[in-house]
């Protein structure tokens, strides 16, 4: 199989996997980095859920693309186009979860008790 | 006759239908007698027993709820005592969320999944059978404890110190930590089941987007418990080890954390939710397609919905812990996710409204039971929106307001459509219809006296009334609504036993179904009714979501498979296209004896630490004559 089928077929995935993964870091990170965010007044957790949010879009626009682009050479395209459209889809729910955090993160000190 | 011409390597091919059928009876059918009875590996039987005790704990369970509002009903009563109340109310959350809520709905999977996706038995069909023998186990363990005054009294989620060994003195604590062990086990092991016969033994054409609902709904429920589960084993575990071994996994003064446990439990806590509510959502699109006439509007979003949920219901947890001084910013993160999960519950939510509206609903009992489901779980996810805030859960936190609203998820959410769920596929179950006037008395009591008998509790939560008292003074402002709560219960236990009354007078008496009843477009109506032993003649081949809508002349059939022994079709992941031709287990007796080997050992270390030393010997030659090689080739590719 030619690599680009291969990637396309990964990326197809991507909004779901991608997403969910950075979200469930995030959600880690945030209840552990706000000691940190705290003590030495940076907006670490602002950041990272900034750059997660980031990634998790372009995630979704990547599932969305490759599951339209129809270059996988998948013996049922349609299952395919339903997979990216399912991961662009679930990228966008996780992607609201990250932007609530993203906010949270700028509003809150972290020495909030 | 049958005997005659079924030679070794008999294909289906090659016979006409009543003899196929003659020959998968001789092969897959489980014989009559006691013996073969506890043998027997179907999913259908073993899914039956599943549904009937998941249904007898419920019964167990509401008479515990019963003897609660009967107590609370005035202020200062004596019927029950601290002690026993608080027996009462850990036995009524533990029994309700372990022995019911999880395992009826897993029963409900054992039985329709492999039906709905078109194959002949349940992966792993030995494992199903262990593991509803461990159930069963489990169930006794605790009710008999209880019986004999030894039920566990630290709540369902047996927060430690009070669990502790400093404080939890007796083996109350240990049976509910064992009961886990044993409930868990069960579950996993149809986690595993499902995952397997979705992933692998689809029929052919039934790719990912012509997945049934239910089915989709079971698989993300499957992964959920798989993932899940494993903490609060891990955490009862562990708190076996504190009281029995004298470790100090929660002792802070040996170098433990008491917030261990609740980060613990609640990790697996808050998922266990919708371990009980996805499935429901699955009943839901399926009942909703049937009696709205039309597919279902969202098919996609619906998909996403059931994923974006179960991935999303593993960073809620924090939200049982807001009082416990944690930094605000980590709580937000928490919050945060627990408005993000309202999004894909509310295009659920559209979903099935538009489907409703576009299509010609027809007013059986199911759907009122749907109706209900919508109406109750919109106020429970409402009130969940509400709880999900940091300064409302702290004024809330521990009072009746949180009681109200986890029943209005708990209740509206899983358990209406899981009545409506036991109308629809009974005909299936049984071969016999349910009472349709019946049905509508049974959903009006059901549904009214539910309300009546929680909603109030919010005001009272919002009086200020806590949870887990067995009693309250004259002069707090609660005896009357309490007293008007406990009334309504009466008339909420009037509608389960009407239904109760209805399934056994029905399962006797009720009007024949015949295979499809109400002409429903998924394969499980494409067998008879009950279904044979061997479920398919042939295997059913799909060229859509709605196959008996799509193929109403005649469902096309894939053939080729061996008659003389079980064979089921392996089909890949994504397409469902055909792989191979695999065996399925034969009956054993093996798996009863490793459920009963492991029940002594389970049981045994609750008082002893050797007991898993000397217990774990005849749990091995339990297994060694389960998986003992039977020298016949296992796939044909």
């Amino acid at each position: 199989m030619r690599a680009y089928r291969i990637l396309a077929r990964l990326w197809a995935w991507a909004g779901l996997w991608v997403a969910a993964l950075l979200w469930a870091i995030n959600v880690m990170l945030g209840l552990n980095l706000s000691y940190a965010d705290c003590v030495k007044q940076i907006h670490a957790s602002a950041m990272i859920s900034l750059a997660a949010l980031i990634v998790t879009c372009l995630a979704g626009v990547l599932s969305w693309r490759s599951a339209r682009a129809d270059m996988t050479g998948f013996s049922s395209p349609r299952t395919f186009r339903f997979i990216g459209a399912l991961s662009a889809l679930s990228s966008l729910v996780f992607g609201f979860a990250l932007i609530m955090q993203t906010i949270a993160s700028v509003v809150l000190t972290g020495c909030e008790r | 006759m049958t005997e005659s011409v079924i030679g070794p390597d008999t294909r289906d091919a090659e016979l006409e239908r009543p003899l196929v059928d003659a020959a998968l009876e001789n092969t897959w059918a489980t014989a009559s007698g006691f013996w073969s009875a506890l043998a027997t590996v179907d999913h259908k039987i073993i899914g039956r027993r599943y549904i009937l005790t998941a249904f007898a704990f419920l019964a167990l369970g509401g008479v515990l709820a019963i003897l609660m509002r009967l107590q609370l009903a005035r202020p200062e009563a004596r019927l029950i005592g601290p002690d026993r109340y608080n027996q009462i109310f850990t036995m009524h959350g533990a029994n309700m969320m372990f022995l019911f809520a999880v395992p009826v709905m897993e029963a409900m999977a054992v039985y329709l999944v492999p039906l709905m996706v078109g194959t002949r038995n349940i992966a792993f069909p030995r494992l199903n059978a262990f593991s509803y023998w461990i159930y069963l186990a489990g169930g006794l363990l605790l009710w008999v404890s209880f019986v004999l005054d030894m039920g566990p009294d630290v709540g369902w989620f047996a927060y430690v110190p009070l669990s502790g060994p400093q404080y939890g003195a007796g083996k109350r604590a240990d049976i509910w930590a064992q009961m886990i062990t044993f409930t868990e086990l069960s579950a996993l092991a149809v986690a595993v089941e499902i995952v397997v016969t979705v992933f692998k033994q689809r029929a052919p054409g039934m790719t990912l987007d012509r997945i049934p609902l239910f089915v989709w709904s079971m698989l993300v429920t499957a992964f959920l418990v798989i993932l899940a589960m494993p903490s609060i084993m891990v955490a009862s575990t562990s708190l076996i080890l504190d009281r029995l071994v004298g470790t100090h996994f929660f002792n802070p003064a040996e170098g433990g954390d008491v917030l261990l446990w609740q980060h613990l439990f609640w990790f697996f806590g808050h998922p266990e939710v919708y371990i009980i509510f996805l499935p429901a959502v699955g009943m839901v699109s399926t009942l909703i397609v049937t009696f709205a006439r039309r597919p279902v509007f969202g098919y996609l979003a619906l998909v996403m919905a059931l994923i974006a949920t179960g991935i999303l219901s593993f960073g809620l947890w924090v939200h049982h812990m807001f009082v416990t001084g944690l930094p605000r910013l980590g709580e937000s993160f928490f919050t945060a996710s627990s408005m993000a999960i309202a999004i894909p519950a509310g295009v659920q939510i559209f979903c099935w409204i538009a489907t409703l509206w576009d299509g010609k609903p027809v007013w059986k009992t199911p759907l009122l039971f749907v109706i209900g489901f919508i109406f109750t779980f919109v106020i429970g996810g409402l009130s969940g929106v509400m709880v999900a805030s940091v300064p409302f859960d702290a004024q809330v936190h521990d009072t009746y307001f949180v009681v109200a609203h986890f029943h209005y998820v708990l209740i509206g959410g899983s358990v209406f459509p899981l009545i409506g769920g036991i109308y629809y596929w009974f005909p299936k179950i049984t071969g016999r219809m349910m009472s349709e006037p019946v049905g509508h008395w049974v959903f009006g009591l059901i549904f009214i006296g539910f309300n009546l008998t929680f909603f109030p509790m919010h005001i009272l939560g919002l009086q200020g009334m806590p949870r887990r008292i067995y009693t309250y003074q004259p002069d707090m402002p609660w005896h009357g609504l309490n007293l008007f709560v406990s009334a309504s219960a009466a008339v909420l236990a009037a509608g389960f036993l009407l239904f109760f009354i209805d399934a056994l007078r029905s399962a006797r008496a009720g009007l024949p179904a015949g295979a499809n009843p109400w002409d429903a477009p998924t394969l499980e109506w494409a067998t008879s009714s009950p279904p044979p032993s061997f479920n398919f003649a042939r295997i059913p081949v799909v060229y859509g979501a709605y196959p008996l809508w799509e193929q109403r002349e005649a469902l096309s059939v894939a053939d080729g498979l061996r008659v003389d022994r079980r064979e089921l079709v392996v089909t890949s992941l994504v397409a469902a296209e055909p792989e191979a031709r695999e065996s399925s287990p034969r009956n054993s007796i093996w798996p009863l004896w490793a459920a009963i080997t492991t029940t002594v050992m389970l049981i045994w270390s609750i008082f002893s630490p050797w007991a898993v030393v000397w217990g774990s010997i005849p749990v091995a030659i339990a297994l060694i004559g389960w998986f003992w090689p039977k020298r016949v080739p296992e796939d044909e590719a």
